[in-house]
């Protein structure tokens, strides 16, 4: 080998290697554990036992993992929808309209974002409390007397209160995202547009949106699946119930695995989680892959 | 067995450190269970997808630009450059493994335990040991502690360690408080590394412990029932605990692994100063007495029993689990129906105890005793209603007044009751307690740790912690303290009702435990189709026939799995 070539090898081993190294260790290792795990039947303590596909078997025909997965689907698509328009909308209010609050106001909508999802969690439990409940004291104040009504304790309402908070968590980070994609656009577009007598709403569709289509799909596909993964506010607010109604799929794998005889037995069951972890792979790959081809992905020079 | 748990016997803000303790570990969690992609893994995973897939399409080569030459890799390079660094990584993990497992084996490299092993007959050549045990003094020991820090706190616990190294200077403690220990535990258990387990933890909340004693990583304490007291030389600490706790506390192959040194109740509590002011029955005696209390508080405008419906077992476990067994008493068939229910014979759900238990839930749903929206309700929120008088009683544990202590007004002052389910008071009335506290030992430790940590869990009979728990931390001391009238006099109020109440009610207390653990999947399922309806069921809305049926189903799944 020549020195040449040996050189080469050396500079593409220590140009790759650490990232490689760190990645193989900490993401395709766990995952192909998991992967191995999902074969197994093992609790943690035990030896565990492979027992080939008969974990998917089972998961096929649960209904409570079929349940909790069209609640994370019926989430996966409200959810991001309303953070996207309603974020969009505040951001080219902040942005296009001069307000002398702008920087107040992007600091109050951002607010919620440096909260933790549990306080997040904790302040919409008490908003949505029956007794001192603040959503019941405005609607009081509106003279709709609801005194004494759990929002989160009707199994029809339960899943739709669950949608409020999630927004509210999430719009504050797009709306910094999308508010610095818009002022990242030439002032001259519009300059021009208004000339040409363009209106408001116009020069948003026409100009804004398209200019920022490449940042709207990827944060669409964050948010979408991130919601997948949904569990810390749903555990907190109603930990899946009332009846299993806001069960989702990443809680329902969290309680089969480290479930405190809460909402499972208290059992440990790493392995049957771990196959309902590997459909849940596949569920957001699926996710991706159905937003590269709804959302065409269009890059635009400016 | 069965674990008994009050995941959230905890207050407020410790509800909150413990989901938020839970939420920061999830990163964790994700190591174990699997699968859960995060969008910046999936995204890395895709860039690299990319490059292996440009490093390994025939004729493909990656052109690096440095320094404006251009370097050329073909594309064998590049592959077994990476197939290399696969092998060398692969290589490490297997490495760390079999150092792993060594350890494991060979325990004696410690250095705690190269020196030779006290036993409690010390060889003539050490001369320094403790009188009351024989361990030597002059060797340092850290036992590594996981503590549950619940509703009850830390400060009782505290005591017990820091008067334990007062007494035993050469004994040190590392303590992990965590209110969600049983996830650390569990964790550690899995990992398998016997080096980073804890000496001894918590027991509440430990997954599976048949299958930790099959597996012998528990070490037995039974022999310490036979031990004198550390702090009363000449006294056994089995004839110095309450009545029935040696007797009746858990054991596994008649074993006990961990000693009860506190218990709690679990039932109905209530204010008495407002029950007085009404002139409600403090004490109905059979179940018509009690159904005749519910519809006259019912009346009165107030909701009659609360629970957290988020976390519905609180209803099921503490007030109405041993319901079961009153019912098998009064129908004569207590034995036979024990001896069934410690092993999950079938039925379990549709058994005519069980039947008759949940249909007297949904009978008093059906009336509304229990408040609408009680699937909202968490602990807090519930035993918070009581507080404010919106409901009369809450079904929760005697560790209640400690939870709430911070909120409680002025004037309030607990009270208990059981559900009584029998016919007349000369029958028993089966109210449902748990044994606390006590603590596992891991068995794969050097043994010296392992003494230490037995004489621990003994040192928590003193009179002193007991008293200390009993009055920092509401429990109701494992330890008989008639004779020290000061301590007994520590007990809160709450655990002191408690006792009048089942002295005055022929109460039996029953934990409720299983001596077998079904670990199938369909036994989560089997717990979770009750557990979800029970909001349901209390509210009136949903006969529970169904749900036991399709419980039944999934337990017989279970079962039928284990064998």
């Amino acid at each position: 080998m020549t020195k040449l070539r040996i050189q080469k090898r050396l500079f593409v081993l220590l140009a790759v290697g650490p990232a490689f190294a760190g990645y193989m260790l900490f993401t395709l290792y766990p995952n192909l554990m998991s992967a191995y795990y999902s074969l197994l039947d093992w609790n943690g303590i035990s030896s565990a036992r492979f027992i080939g596909l008969s974990n998917f078997k089972r998961m096929f025909g649960d209904e409570y993992m079929w349940a909790a997965l069209r609640h994370s689907l019926i989430y996966a698509v409200t959810v991001p929808l309303l953070i996207l328009v309603i974020s969009l909308f505040l951001a080219y209010l902040l942005t296009n309209r001069g307000y002398r609050e702008s920087a107040f106001y992007k600091v109050l909508f951002f607010f919620p974002n440096v909260l933790p999802m549990v306080v997040i969690a904790l302040i919409w439990a008490f908003i949505y409390d029956g007794n001192f409940g603040l959503l019941n004291s405005v609607l009081k104040g509106l003279t709709f007397d609801y005194d004494g009504y759990y929002w989160l304790g009707d199994e029809k309402i339960a899943f739709w209160a669950l949608i409020p908070p999630q927004v509210w968590g999430g719009v504050g980070f797009y709306l910094i995202i999308f508010m610095n994609a818009m002022i990242a656009i030439p002032k001259s577009l519009y300059e021009s547009a208004i000339l040409d007598g363009a209106t408001h709403f116009q020069r948003l569709t026409v100009i804004t949106l398209p200019l920022m289509n490449g940042i709207i799909r990827v944060c669409l596909l964050f948010m979408v699946l991130g919601i997948f993964k949904t569990i810390d506010i749903v555990l907190i607010l109603t930990n899946g119930g009332p009846a299993g109604s806001t069960d989702v799929i990443g809680l329902y794998m969290f309680n089969l695995s480290f479930g405190k005889g809460v909402a499972g037995g208290g059992m440990h069951t790493y392995g049957y989680a771990s196959a309902i972890g590997m459909f849940l792979f596949v569920i957001l790959v699926g996710a991706k892959l159905l937003i590269d081809k709804l959302i065409p992905n269009k890059q635009v020079e400016f | 067995m069965r674990t008994i748990i009050h995941p959230a016997a905890n207050d407020f803000l410790f509800s909150l450190d413990c989901e938020a303790d839970m939420i920061g570990r999830e990163s964790d969690y994700y190591h174990n269970s699997g699968g859960k992609t995060k969008a910046d893994r999936f995204l890395s995973q895709e860039v690299v997808g990319l490059m292996m897939r440009r490093a390994f399409r025939p004729s493909a080569a990656i052109k690096f630009r440095v320094g404006g030459t251009h370097m050329r890799i073909g594309q064998k390079g590049l592959a077994v450059t990476l197939i290399v660094m696969l092998i060398a990584l692969s290589l490490v993990g297997c490495g760390s493994n079999n150092a792993k497992e060594s350890q494991t084996g060979a325990e004696s490299e410690s250095p705690k335990a190269s020196t030779p092993a006290a036993s409690g007959e010390a060889s003539p050549s050490e001369a320094k040991v403790y009188p009351e045990n024989g361990l030597p003094t002059d060797q340092e020991v850290t036992l590594k502690f996981g503590f549950w820090e619940a509703g009850a706190g830390r400060e009782a616990i505290d005591f017990a360690m820091k008067s334990f190294s007062e007494k035993f200077p050469n004994v040190k403690f590392d303590t992990t408080y965590s209110p969600d220990i049983f996830t650390i535990i569990g964790t550690k258990i899995a990992a398998g590394d016997d080096k980073d387990m804890f000496d001894i933890f918590s027991r509440e909340g430990v997954p599976d412990v048949n299958s930790l004693v099959e597996n012998k990583k528990l070490e037995p304490l039974e022999d310490l029932w036979d031990r004198e007291l550390l702090d009363t030389p000449g006294k056994k600490l089995k004839d110095a605990v309450m009545d029935g706790v040696f007797e009746n506390a858990p054991r596994i192959n008649k074993t006990s692994y961990f000693l009860p040194d506190t218990s709690w109740a679990g039932g109905l509590f209530f204010d008495k100063t407002l029950f007085e002011k009404n002139g409600w029955n403090q004490n109905p005696q059979t179940w018509d007495e009690f159904t005749a209390l519910l519809e006259t508080i019912k009346a009165s405008g107030i909701i009659p029993i609360t629970f957290p419906g988020v976390y519905s077992t609180y209803l099921e476990q503490f007030s109405f689990a041993p319901k079961e067994f009153e019912l098998a008493e009064m129908n004569g068939k207590l034995d036979s129906f024990t001896s069934g229910y410690r092993v999950f014979a079938q039925p379990v759900y549709t058994s005519p105890e069980s039947i008759e238990k949940w249909n007297r839930i949904y009978e008093l749903g059906k009336k509304g005793y229990f408040p609408k929206g009680v699937a909202a309700l968490n602990h807090t929120q519930s035993q918070m209603q009581v507080l404010q008088h919106k409901a009369a009683m809450v079904s929760t544990g005697s560790w209640v007044e400690n939870e709430m202590k911070d909120s409680t007004p002025e004037g309030f002052k607990w009270g208990y009751m059981g559900v009584p389910f029998r016919t007349s008071p000369d029958q028993t009335l089966w109210l449902a307690s748990g044994l606390n506290g006590g603590m596992y030992v891991w068995a794969n430790k050097p043994e010296l740790n392992k003494k230490w940590a037995k004489e621990f869990a003994l040192w928590l009979f003193n009179v002193e912690t007991q008293k200390i728990s009993a009055a920092k931390a509401g429990a109701i001391p494992g330890r008989n303290l008639s004779e020290y009238p000061d301590a007994s006099n520590a007990l809160q109020d709450a655990a002191k009702e408690v006792s009048k109440y089942a002295a005055a009610n022929k109460g039996r207390f029953e934990t409720s435990f299983r001596e077998v653990t079904l670990t199938d999947p369909a036994y989560n399922q089997s717990t979770k189709t009750y557990i979800d309806a029970i909001p349901a069921i209390a509210e009136g809305k949903q006969d529970p026939k169904a749900i036991l049926e399709k419980a039944e189903k999934y337990i017989e799944t279970a079962i039928a799995a284990q064998k």
